[in-house]
């Protein structure tokens, strides 16, 4: 009787502390990090997500570090894996780390090993797209128009990152939410799939983003060409319709950019100032005293390439050799160093590598001159020769070229490809992408060209496509590695 | 005024007639009732206890008496006053005349009456304590004043027998005859360590009532240790309980383990509370790795504030602790003031500190033979511009460095004083004490510690409301050097140059290039002694509670606390600690740091007590409400023009950000207990806790946790009682229950986003903010089931005490990493597996008074733990290293098999999986040998001899068969590491292979680090792994009480003079400095052998 009455008065006293357990417990979301829960109820924090993947694009260091490269490394590793590009020997670790990608000869990495690869890096931003683009779609504390843009450069971000998947390494597992434990267990499907994502992601894009340049707010109009909007979703759209044979269609998206009064072609030396006519999407250097990473790496001093992390590479003779005569992106955007007796050509679209130079230069992402050899490409397929050579002869002519006529679709082609080499090379690996598009990467890595061994290596046709990392296949049972590895 | 007469139980009709036997004069005047019994005290050796609140308001006595008897003396002086007295044992108790009202003393049925007092030593009344005459079948309990009645009592002879926990057994046989009886009886403390007050989970208990398993550690052992850090003298006396201390510094960090590890990678840190508040087991962040990670919080508390130390083990301990017992409980519980007259309390002590071993290290002409051998064998030449060591320095010189830098002594001063009294109702104590220590380096670095201590204590006049406030306070200041002078003693070429230059300045030895030729890592040890640094922590921790008793047994009660842990760090490197040469190319910095750690609670509490049929219920019910704010930042300034502003940050050129923490924790918890005791003999112990806590995803906040207990004191059975007479004790005991662990950090389930650190211009002049990891709202509680059954013997009056206890708790839900692959964006997530670790073991203690003579006593306790620990089970997603070890304990790895060096090319060969030799060991596969860390078992020693006032204690700790890297190189012998360091070797590489055929454990010298992979593997083999057992002599105590004589004298009280020795002794088969820091390369201080001299004293 006595414990009955007793307990009934416990619970009374105590009933309140129990009973509102779950509120005295619920803390605030920590002060000094943010979390998912209040990073979208903010313009600023939600658009500070993207602008952190712009920024670890543009930042970290100018060679890879690791055994294998970052996405933002893309330049450096495809050229490398292409004809464009000679490594420095040497025992140093960035000689060390780039030969595998020079000489076609990559080996997926120890299981469990943590490197950094543009496998990884990808799916990191990728994970991050998806997260934001979950969250905004629910958030209803952001201004329509911020919510609208970010939603856009999301998923421009998550297109972008997937067109080079799906170019590097082929078939790729497709995340398109946030949740690791379905994510963990993805297998890899057949590109097309992933084209169709990147197409509807991008048309989606065109739609929600801006039609001219915000700041970091997302808001704000500026000149800086630093996010990208409506045109560079338009400007990956047609180069995503090229690759896939929609030539009316790519011919129909770059047309859109090319006749955009935002845009014009400017003087050779002036294609990749910061905010130039000629810009699409651009990066914003972020390491403190310096310009772009490629001026970092490319630049030759006067004592030639080293195998250390700075200036580990210099041009292909094979690239060097293919300039028309009196071509002058030959002389503006090649440059060379004699060290002894041997001479060392080397990318030198970009020109400010002094530490503390002021930074007149953004490393270029999209920009106009591609819209035209797609325009070109897409015409000519097509069979409209002459809306084809004129948009060649846009290139061609600022290069200080004569203005070519042909009537054949194949030579017409083929011009366009050289073109394609010697407008684009280094850039965002444009030339290994488009060897492996043409189909014509055999005959150039292998049989009959021997890029492949004249690099040192043995061509296989199967290292077209990079491999998973080991790390991914050890833990995820249903991903298979790409053949030949 | 009916004067009822006095009768006394046969023993003291006795003890009263030996009493009158002796005779008494008096002559007093006006005095106080105290005065008197000074008197008669000084006169006849009895001792007078009573209630202080007899005696009030009585005023003055005269009395006037020649030679009569004590009992004639004390009538005399009690005349006219409402007073009485009985004498036992040379004990006069005085009490109130009992007045009651009605005539009892003739029942009509013939039914007598028993009634009487039960006072302590003290005098105080003894509330609750049972009172039973079984002859009769009567029981009753003692009212608040200590007085009883038993009625319906027939004449007759029988045994009363009063009982009470933390006193011995009071028996006493009685005739009744026509009359009424009154009897008053003293209660003895026990002096048994079965009934000292042992402190568990919201409330007391003792031993032998303790279902629980719970040990204590005393006052009386912690001061008789010169430790700064309390928890250091639970050193080898606590069975299943581990401290280790990571470096001989003051207020290096701890690890402090109760039964083995339980968790793959949270940690077994236990919950540490200090008169009820929840106490950081770990301070923030420090600028150096000096102390072990940011050191040890419970060094900034004074030893000689605490009272007790309890360690809280099995589940019935445990278990009402909910998500934070899993790994135990450390209970902290401060001294408090006690009723009577004010006094003073005086401890000074001081004394030194050594290293107590220096390692064999190779004098200048074996090192200039290794180094020598070293060129010839890679067919190389020394280099001028690098090595020094054998082309610039004096090869004449051969300096024993760790004499200069590590053979200096520590001073240890220590000072404690205490203000402690009142009286019935209130009590005080105020304490203060000042801590230093120095260092054993070269250079004024010290510990220093500042602290005051104030409890009140106040009981209202009806005993129903109470009051009791504690504060702690104390300020450190840590002046440690921000250089491993270690190290340097160490690993410094015997050929180095003198420190200083002729004229006292510092020796930079510049070489060709201008350039300073000290080893760059190691630079000269003197500069770095301009180095700054200074650790300033300002440590409170408070707590009150107020209870109110609602009705006789129903108390309401409500605890609250509050710790605030802050410490401030400044670091300095100015140009007069570096070389000069590179003053051009460098820039002077300082760094800075600021941490707080707040924690509040609150704990509501309903408790009852009462009896349920023959036995005593205890009830309690009780909520939590906790909340812990974690905040600090650190940054660094850098570009100072001067040294002397350094600490200035308005004279840097430029700030860097270093951290940026700000967490905060609540946990929130409803709990209740029930205990039950069945006559003294039958014990139970049911609890249960609903914890919720913030650390914790959405859907797993809250959960449930249990344990239940039993005990059964047999010894009490007739069988065993009759049977048995030589077992005075004897209880078995069980628990089983559930405990969790929620060591996780902060927020870790949710997704955080950091900024992107290391970006020198902002992205369109914004942040950047990315995701670091995934969110997890199914991040759940480590549980912990722990099982426990216990025996406990006492033989020969507990002469001799024997307690065994086994256990067995198995962990599941393991926190840890779980690796993901790329595709998901990251690649890992907190996350809970199935995986089980399992903890068994064995514990053992023994306690006997192996001498009890009227001169001379010698007591010894002995404790002994076994502990088996293993990963008992794998889950998906647990990392391969532990994947392998899968049914081993967690704390052993797998090594490869080192062959020695090959007899041919002198390099080491190691053995592969199939046992054949190779110099290229696969990590994946060859890996074979098995490494266990954790010591199979440990325990501890004292013994404690006492000839009349001098008593000289020591405690052995031993911990066998545990293995741990032995010092035996750290990089190639013969290289210097890429001039890096000056890296001398021990004495055991001269056992090197040197010419083909030559067998050795030790490889051929080398100087190029090239070759640095066998090295590698070498490391990662058995060669470099040893037994690191060993037993050293922990703590001696030497205490001499002063003779009475001299106290009456000096007005002194209980003065001792003492002399108290830490790690005096160690006996151990590892090669290094100490097995306690076990380390390759002995760049960690060991534990210094202290020896400290001590008066203590009371006024």
């Amino acid at each position: 009787m006595k414990l009955g009455l007793l307990s009934v008065c416990v619970c009374y006293v105590f009933f309140p502390f129990v009973a509102g357990c779950k509120k005295l417990i619920v803390v605030p979301p920590p002060v000094t990090q943010l979390s998912s829960d209040n990073v979208y109820d903010n313009n600023s924090t939600a658009s500070a997500v993207l602008t952190g993947i712009y920024t670890q694009l543009s930042g970290g260091q100018p060679t890879p570090s690791g055994a294998l490269g970052d996405i933002g490394h893309i330049s450096l590793l495809s050229s490398l894996s292409a004809d464009e590009l000679t490594v420095q020997g040497g025992n140093a670790n960035t000689a060390t780390a780039l030969l595998p990608y020079y000489q076609n000869a990559l080996i997926p990495g120890n299981p469990n090993s943590d490197e950094t690869t543009i496998f990884s890096d990808a799916y990191r931003y990728i994970h991050v797209v998806n997260l934001a683009l979950e969250k905004m779609a629910a958030s209803k504390k952001l201004t329509p128009g911020v919510r609208q843009q970010l939603i856009g450069e999301a998923e421009f971000l998550r297109a972008f990152f997937y067109f080079y998947l799906v170019n590097l390494y082929g078939d790729i597992p497709l995340t398109i939410s946030s949740d690791y434990e379905v994510n963990s267990l993805l297998a890899r499907i057949p590109q097309a799939i992933v084209y169709a994502q990147i197409k509807s992601d991008l048309i989606n894009a065109q739609t929600q983003l801006t039609s001219g340049y915000v700041a970091s707010d997302a808001m704000t109009a500026t000149s800086e060409r630093l996010r990208p909007n409506k045109w560079a979703a338009t400007a990956l759209l047609a180069r995503i319709y090229l690759y896939n044979g929609k030539y009316d269609s790519a011919e129909l998206e770059a047309g859109v950019v090319i006749s955009n009064s935002l845009y014009d072609t400017v003087s050779l030396n002036g294609v990749f100032l910061k905010n130039s006519k000629e810009a699409i999407w651009q990066l914003q250097p972020v390491n403190l005293g310096w310009n772009t990473n490629d001026a970092r790496v490319f630049a030759l001093p006067a004592t030639g390439p080293t195998s250390n992390s700075f200036y580990p590479v210099y041009l292909n003779r094979a690239l060097t050799g293919n300039f028309e005569p009196g071509d002058q992106r030959r002389t503006k955007w090649i440059d060379s160093v004699i060290v002894g007796d041997s001479t060392y050509f080397f990318p030198f679209k970009y020109k400010s590598a002094a530490l503390n130079a002021p930074v007149t230069e953004y490393e270029m992402v999209l920009r106009l001159g591609e819209q035209y050899l797609i325009r070109a490409e897409a015409r000519a397929r097509e069979n409209n020769f002459a809306g084809a050579c004129a948009d060649l002869n846009m290139i061609r002519v600022r290069a200080g070229l004569p203005a070519i006529l042909l009537n054949d679709q194949s030579s017409l082609l083929s011009e366009i490809m050289h073109e394609r080499r010697v407008e684009l090379f280094t850039e965002w690996g444009q030339r290994w992408l488009d060897l492996k598009r043409s189909r014509q990467v055999d005959a150039v890595m292998g049989f009959p060209e021997n890029v492949c061994t004249q690099k040192g290596g043995s061509w296989n046709s199967d290292w077209q496509w990079y491999p998973i990392p080991a790390y991914d296949l050890v833990l995820d049972p249903n991903l298979k590695q790409n053949d030949g590895y | 005024m009916p004067l009822r007469l006095l009768f006394f139980l046969s023993i003291v009709l006795f003890v009263s007639a030996v009493a009158s036997a002796q005779t008494v004069s008096l002559s007093e005047k006006e005095v106080p009732l105290e005065k008197v019994f000074r008197e008669i005290k000084a006169r006849t050796g009895f001792e007078f206890v009573y209630n202080l609140k007899t005696l009030e308001g009585l005023g003055k006595v005269t009395v006037e008496v020649r030679n009569v008897s004590l009992a004639a003396a004390l009538d005399a002086c009690f005349r006219g006053l409402p007073l009485t007295y009985t004498i036992t044992n040379k004990i006069v108790v005085i009490m109130e005349k009992l007045t009651k009202p009605g005539d009892t003393e003739k029942s009509s049925s013939g039914d007598l009456e028993i009634s009487g007092t039960v006072l302590t030593e003290k005098g105080e009344p003894l509330e609750g304590a049972t009172v039973e005459i079984s002859g009769l079948n009567l029981k009753e309990l003692t009212n608040a004043r200590g007085e009883f009645v038993l009625k319906k009592a027939r004449s007759g002879k029988y045994i009363l027998d009063i009982t009470f926990v933390g006193y011995e057994e009071y028996l006493h046989e009685i005739e009744i005859k026509s009359d009424a009886v009154t009897v008053a009886a003293v209660m003895k403390y026990s002096t048994s360590s079965l009934d000292q007050v042992q402190i568990i989970a919201y409330g007391t208990t003792t031993q032998r009532m303790n279902v629980g398993n719970v040990s204590t550690v005393k006052a009386e052992t912690i001061e008789k240790q010169p430790v700064s850090d309390p928890l250091l003298a639970l050193q080898g006396r606590v069975p299943g309980l581990s401290v280790t201390q990571s470096s001989g510094l003051p207020g290096a960090s701890l690890q402090v383990q109760i039964r083995g590890l339980n968790s793959i990678s949270e940690g077994s840190t236990p919950l540490f509370i200090i008169d009820g508040v929840p106490y950081p087991a770990q301070t923030l962040q420090s600028l150096t790795s000096f102390l072990g990670g940011s050191g040890s919080p419970f060094s900034f508390l004074n030893p000689s504030d605490i009272e007790s130390i309890d360690v809280l083990k099995d589940a019935s301990a445990t278990a009402i602790y909910g998500s934070q017992g899993a790994n135990g409980v450390i209970l902290i519980t401060t001294k408090k003031g006690k009723a009577g007259q004010t006094k003073v309390d005086l401890t000074v002590e001081s004394g030194f500190g050594k290293v107590p071993e220096r390692l064999k290290v190779l004098n200048t002409p074996q090192y200039l033979e290794m180094r020598h051998e070293a060129f010839k064998n890679d067919n190389l030449a020394p280099n001028p511009s690098a090595d020094f060591d054998l082309t610039l320095w004096d090869t004449s010189r051969s300096t024993d460095w760790q004499k200069v830098l590590l053979g200096g002594a520590t001073q240890y001063q220590d000072f404690q004083s205490s203000l402690s009294g009142g009286n019935l109702s209130t009590q005080f104590l105020f304490g203060a004490g000042f801590h230093r220590e120095t260092n054993v380096f070269p250079g004024d670095f010290s510990s220093q510690k500042g602290s005051g201590h104030l409890t009140v204590n106040n009981v209202s006049s009806n005993k129903k409301f109470k009051i009791q406030l504690s504060t702690m306070y104390s300020i450190n200041s840590n002046t440690l050097c921000p250089f491993n002078f270690v190290q340097a003693a160490v690993q410094l070429a015997p050929d180095a140059p003198p420190l200083y230059k002729p004229d006292g300045s510092i020796n930079w030895e510049p070489g060709p290039s201008g350039y300073s030729t000290w080893p760059s890592v190691l630079g000269n040890p003197v500069a770095e002694l301009l180095n700054i640094i200074n650790f300033k922590t300002y440590d409170l921790v408070t707590a009150g509670n107020v209870s109110y008793e609602i009705m006789p047994g129903l108390t309401v009660k409500t605890h609250a606390g509050y710790t605030n842990l802050q410490s401030n760090e400044y670091r300095a490197l100015p140009f007069a600690a570096t070389d000069p040469a590179t003053w051009a190319t460098s820039t002077r910095e300082s760094d800075f740091s600021n941490d707080n750690i707040q924690t509040w609670i609150v704990e509501p509490q309903l408790s009852y007590n009462g009896r349920i049929s023959r036995g005593i219920i205890d009830v309690l019910a009780g909520a939590t409400l906790e909340n812990r704010i974690t905040d600090g930042y650190s940054f660094r300034a850098e570009g100072f023009s001067s040294d002397q502003t350094m600490n200035n940050i308005l004279a840097a050129t430029s700030l860097t950000a270093g951290l940026s923490i700000n967490s905060v924790y609540m946990y929130n918890a409803g709990y209740g207990r029930v205990k039950y005791n069945w006559q003294d003999k039958y014990l139970i112990d049911v609890s249960m806790r609903r914890d919720g806590s913030s650390r914790f995803g959405p859907a797993n906040q809250f959960h449930n946790f249990y344990a239940a207990g039993a005990g059964w004191l047999f010894y009490k059975e007739d069988v065993f009682r009759d049977g048995l007479p030589v077992l005075s004790y004897g209880k078995l005991r069980a628990s089983y229950g559930t405990t969790g662990s929620d060591n996780v950090s902060d927020y870790s389930y949710l997704d955080l986003y950091n900024n992107i650190t290391g970006v020198g211009v902002p992205y369109q002049g914004a942040n950047g903010i990315y995701p670091s990891t995934l969110f997890n709202p199914y991040l759940s509680w480590e549980s912990t089931k722990k099982l426990e059954t216990g025996l406990e013997l006492g033989f020969l009056k507990d002469r001799i005490i024997f307690k065994g206890s086994f256990y067995r708790t198995i962990s599941t839900n393991q926190l840890v990493e779980y690796a993901l692959p790329d595709i998901t964006g990251s690649q890992s997530i907190n996350k809970n597996l199935n995986a089980v670790v399992q903890n068994q073991g064995e514990e053992i203690e023994l306690e006997t008074v192996n001498v009890n003579a009227k001169a001379f006593r010698w007591a010894s306790s002995f404790n002994l733990s076994i502990n088996r620990n293993k990963l008992a089970a794998g889950a998906a997603g647990l990392s391969a290293i532990y994947q392998r070890l899968i049914g081993h304990p967690l704390m052993s790895r797998f090594l490869y098999h080192c062959v020695g060096a090959d007899p041919i090319t002198g390099f080491y060969k190691f053995s592969d999986s199939k046992g054949n030799p190779t110099s290229n060991p696969n990590p994946a596969t060859d890996q074979t040998e098995l490494i266990d860390l954790n010591p199979r078992y440990f325990g501890g020693l004292e013994n404690t001899l006492a000839y009349k006032t001098i008593e000289l204690s020591f405690l052995i700790q031993f911990v066998r068969c545990q293995q741990a890297p032995l010092y035996l190189f750290n990089i190639e012998p013969g290289s210097l590491f890429s001039g890096l360091y000056g890296m001398n070797q021990p004495i055991d590489v001269l056992k090197r292979w040197r010419a083909p055929g030559d067998v050795s454990d030790i490889e051929r010298f080398s100087e190029t680090t090239g070759l640095g992979q066998t090295i590698n593997d070498a490391k990662n083999s058995d060669l470099v792994y040893g037994d690191a057992s060993f037993i050293r002599l922990r703590n001696i105590s030497l205490n001499w009480r002063l003779p009475d004589k001299w106290e009456s004298k000096t007005h002194l009280q209980h003065t001792s003079v003492f002399i108290h020795g830490q790690n005096i002794l160690v006996f151990t088969k590892y090669r290094g400095f100490d097995p306690e820091v076990p380390n390759m390369d002995c760049s960690i201080l060991p534990p210094l052998r202290v020896i400290t001299f001590g008066v203590k004293t009371s006024l």
